[in-house]
């Protein structure tokens, strides 16, 4: 009984083909170039942890250059700096009406807007526009009005609003918005709403083109005419607006 | 992982092994690849050092007893034939043979690893318990009742 058992066994074999399939499906799972699967799912982890990374950076990236504020500057020229959500500038726009050959000075963007405008103000380009008696005005305009009013506190404390003919502000979005649409600067928007009040006639377009000197001058000038109290302009940080 | 040239050596080696083996629990040739696949994806990835060609051979008949009950239990096997489709499909037994292994295949499930492990590979009732994770008494008192019913299947000697 054990040999024919054993002869029995003998007789089952395993074929060829069952052979050839084992070998091919080891090719194909093991040893291809394709990673095992338990690597391949690690890899896919990795691959998402990057792509997280990645758009976490490109969120990072676009969020640093995107501005959520901004600095109307008018001394005639006017410039309108963009301020980031990390109170940085991140960008110069030239809004000067007459001249927009005047050139942007260096050294403004990618710092605090504060330090900018100091920057700005005390370069070489502006300073030939900046006499003894020039107005100076500075516009803040923030994501809301707290944000507004946090602005200007900071550029209050700032080394340019400390001399005479420095007038610092906030305006709302709204506002701001009605004076981009009228295509006039910020700085220039507020004396011609206080000139409104004066001369119902006056225009954006001609207080648009006056300088802001002229633009005060004619403020005191139409008070004076019209025996009313001139507003406070000009006088340090004196003046601050906001809606 | 084991290179190709050892996966192609074991699959020399010990594929009649584990086709018999196969023999006993399944009784389906898809069932075979599946169990072919899985021992020697097994073997490769397996980082076991064996002492020589017997602890391997040992190895390989666990793992592919292991794999067969598995597939057994599995909810997702539900391929089965006949015993004689079985056994044609298996082997180019001659009538005698096939006799012998159609009583092979009619004892209990349990008794089959054991009576090919001791019948055909020649192992001992100690060496059978310690491939099979069983106890060695267990394995002389199924030797001792699968003879008794493969003589009564087959009839024979009293030898073995």
């Amino acid at each position: 009984m054990d040999k024919s058992i054993k002869n029995a066994f003998e007789k089952i074999t395993a074929e060829d083909s069952l052979k050839r399939n084992t070998m091919a499906f080891l090719k194909e799972n093991a040893y291809s170039k394709k990673e095992p699967a338990r690597t391949r799912k690690r890899s896919l982890v990795l691959a998402l942890a990057g792509l997280i990374l990645i758009v976490f950076v490109a969120g990072g990236f676009g969020m640093y250059f995107t501005p959520v504020s901004a600095i109307s500057v008018d001394v005639n020229p006017s410039f309108e700096l963009g301020v980031n959500l990390f109170d940085k500038v991140i960008s110069v726009k030239n809004q000067n009406p007459e001249d927009k050959s005047v050139s942007v000075p260096g050294g403004i963007k990618y710092k605090d807007y504060a330090q900018a405008l100091d920057t700005l103000l005390a370069s070489e380009e502006l300073s030939a526009y900046i006499k003894d008696d020039a107005v100076i005005s500075v516009t803040a305009v923030g994501s809301s009005e707290k944000a507004g009013k946090q602005m200007l506190g900071k550029i209050s404390a700032c080394n340019f609003a400390q001399r005479q003919g420095a007038i610092c502000s906030y305006e709302s979005r709204e506002e701001a918005k009605t004076a981009k649409d009228l295509g006039i600067s910020l700085g220039k928007y507020r004396m011609y709403l206080l000139l409104l009040k004066l001369d119902a006639e006056i225009t954006p377009e001609a207080a648009n083109n006056m300088t802001m000197r002229e633009l005060k001058d004619l403020i005191y000038k139409l008070s004076e005419e019209k025996g009313v109290e001139a507003p406070n302009l000009g006088q340090g940080t004196g003046y601050r607006g906001g809606k | 992982m084991r290179s190709e040239q050892e996966a192609e050596r074991a699959i020399r080696l010990y594929s009649d092994t584990i086709r018999r083996i196969c023999f006993v629990h399944l009784k389906n040739h898809a069932d075979v690849e599946d169990i072919f696949q899985d021992v020697f994806l097994k073997y490769i990835l397996s980082d076991t050092v064996f002492k020589n060609n017997e602890h391997e051979k040992a190895w390989f008949i666990r793992v592919t007893v292991n794999a067969c009950r598995d597939l057994i239990k599995s909810a997702f096997r539900s391929r089965s034939v006949s015993l004689d489709e079985a056994i044609n499909a298996t082997s180019n037994a001659n009538e005698d043979d096939r006799h012998v292994l159609e009583a092979v295949l009619k004892l209990p499930k349990k008794y089959r690893d054991i009576v090919y492990l001791h019948y055909y590979e020649g192992y001992t009732a100690p060496e059978i318990g310690k491939i099979l994770n069983k106890n060695e008494n267990t394995v002389y008192t199924i030797l001792k009742r699968a003879r008794e019913l493969l003589k009564k299947s087959l009839g024979g000697d009293e030898n073995g």
